[in-house]
């Protein structure tokens, strides 16, 4: 990626660390993020200013005006893929992940873990990020780009585009993607896309340890329902207030 | 502060002012965003390049910006804003009417308790907890929402002769249901508005069935503490609409 902003690095380095903390005095921060006091401060300052952080004390927290703003991350997108994610991790007893593209990567938006406890669990962390062409998401989702999009995700990557074109279009016949061991060594990753009315929006994934991965046609099934589910849902109007904003952001002229 | 001091945090401020220009209006692009915090591009693509590294914004194939999943992360163990004003005003309506009480939000097609206070002390009482979801089209706390959405979308959840319940809830100010989310319950809820009357949640007092007539005697105050809270909130918002002085 291009050349990054050291000064707004560490303003949204200090905000991550703040909420893994809890309530800080200036001089932890400075401490634990190995920053002059003079820079936390102004910072802080910065952070303060926007209403980020509060100040209680000699302390300072994440502001509970964020709520606001996370509610406003996909706001259509991110509840429906909370449920239902959670529903496929319950029937398929694995967990589920679901990811957004960024760029020529993809992230981990939401994750659900079946609720039976004690056993063997293949995990991947709301914000972990990983190569778009390096898991079975990352393939369902490029299967589901038009070429225009296509060509322009794959640009940077230094892919050879032989090879994973031979891929992606291998999942678009079949309509999902399966690696393993590619992202994670003993995972299996069985992932379809998901898409709104104005094109893939991400993918679904169910995760198993490879040792039982041995039942894919009914994993198959079940993801097959919770995509179709999905995209019904994301074609219904959003009933607060998420679809306006989604739908007149990507069809005021897509570039 | 003079200099390089201002010239600093400044670099930090285009981060933050991004993020809040797509909170008001997700799904922009990069020349986009240039106009909007009146910066040069090849700032705003240093500032977004930064803001992609932490996963706080991300880029979708058609070249346009979203806020991303660090967001979330950060919000995780925050008390939802609601229950922030709301919890003085939610524990005296507990204490006054000895009943339990919960503010719920709405968050998609359901709606998530975020506040809770247990008012009764006796044997029997309504036990709820934070974190308890049920279908927005269920439950007194629920239709106290769907009766101020302002999306007419809500009949997708509701049967065509169910939506009468509705007007019935608009005519009267709140909702009352009797079973609804379990048995041998009753609850009684008012919307909790924004300033153009669409509801951003609900304060709901919930009974066992055979104090039902008791709860009855509480709309008065059930309705002034959905008043209070909304005002809290109202006040709240509008107390930093483009950032404030530190003081």
């Amino acid at each position: 990626m291009t050349e990054i902003s050291k000064t707004a690095n560490k303003a949204l380095a200090l905000l991550t660390e703040l909420a893994a903390s809890g309530p800080s005095t200036p001089q932890e921060i400075a401490r634990r993020l190995d920053i002059n006091r003079t820079v936390t401060q102004r910072l802080l300052m910065t952070l303060y200013a926007r209403d980020f952080v509060r100040r209680e004390g000699g302390s300072y927290t994440i502001s509970p005006r964020m709520r606001r703003m996370a509610d406003a991350v996909l706001p259509q997108l991110r509840p429906l893929v909370g449920r239902l994610d959670a529903e496929l991790a319950e029937a398929t007893g694995e967990t589920v992940v679901f990811k957004v593209v960024d760029g020529d990567t993809v992230i981990v938006l939401d994750e659900a873990v079946p609720s039976a406890v004690f056993d063997v669990r293949a995990r991947h962390e709301v914000g972990t990020r990983s190569d778009i062409t390096q898991s079975a998401s990352g393939l369902a989702i490029l299967s589901a780009m038009d070429d225009d999009e296509l060509k322009r995700t794959l640009r940077g990557t230094g892919e050879d585009l032989g090879v994973v074109g031979e891929r992606i279009a291998e999942a678009r016949r079949a309509g999902y993607a399966v690696t393993s061991g590619e992202l994670q060594e003993g995972v299996t990753g069985i992932a379809a896309p998901v898409s709104g009315p104005d094109g893939v929006v991400g993918s679904v994934a169910v995760l198993i340890p490879t040792m039982r991965a041995n039942n894919l046609t009914e994993l198959h099934r079940l993801l097959m329902n919770t995509v179709t589910q999905m995209e019904y849902e994301l074609r219904q109007p959003s009933l607060t207030g998420g679809a306006d904003q989604l739908l007149s952001a990507s069809s005021s002229g897509a570039a | 502060m003079v200099g390089v001091t201002v010239e600093t945090a400044q670099t930090a401020d285009y981060a933050l002012r991004v993020l809040l220009e797509l909170e008001a209006h997700d799904g922009q692009t990069m020349s986009e965003l240039a106009d909007k915090i009146d910066v040069g591009r090849s700032v705003v693509h240093r500032i977004i390049a930064t803001l992609r590294v932490h996963a706080a914004v991300t880029r979708d194939p058609r070249g346009r910006y979203w806020l991303g999943p660090m967001l979330v992360l950060l919000a995780r163990g925050l008390q939802h804003e609601l229950a922030t004003v709301g919890d003085g005003a939610l524990a005296e309506l507990a204490e006054l009417c000895q009943e339990t009480a919960i503010i719920s939000v709405p968050e998609g097609d359901q709606s998530v308790v975020v506040a809770c206070a247990l008012g009764h002390t006796g044997a029997l009482r309504v036990e709820h907890e934070v974190g308890f979801r049920q279908p927005l089209s269920r439950g007194a706390s629920s239709l106290a929402i769907l009766a101020y959405q302002r999306h007419p979308a809500i009949s997708r959840l509701l049967q065509p002769e169910d939506l009468g319940v509705l007007e019935e809830i608009r005519a009267q100010g709140y909702a009352q249901t009797t079973g609804q989310i379990r048995s041998h319950m009753v609850a009684l809820a008012a919307p909790i508005l924004d300033e153009d009357g669409w509801a951003i949640g609900s304060v709901a007092l919930i009974a066992p069935e055979t104090r039902a007539e008791l709860l009855e005697s509480s709309k008065a105050s059930l309705l002034s503490t959905a008043r209070v809270i909304a005002d809290g909130y109202a006040q709240r918002k509008n107390a930093q609409p483009e950032g404030r002085s530190s003081k």
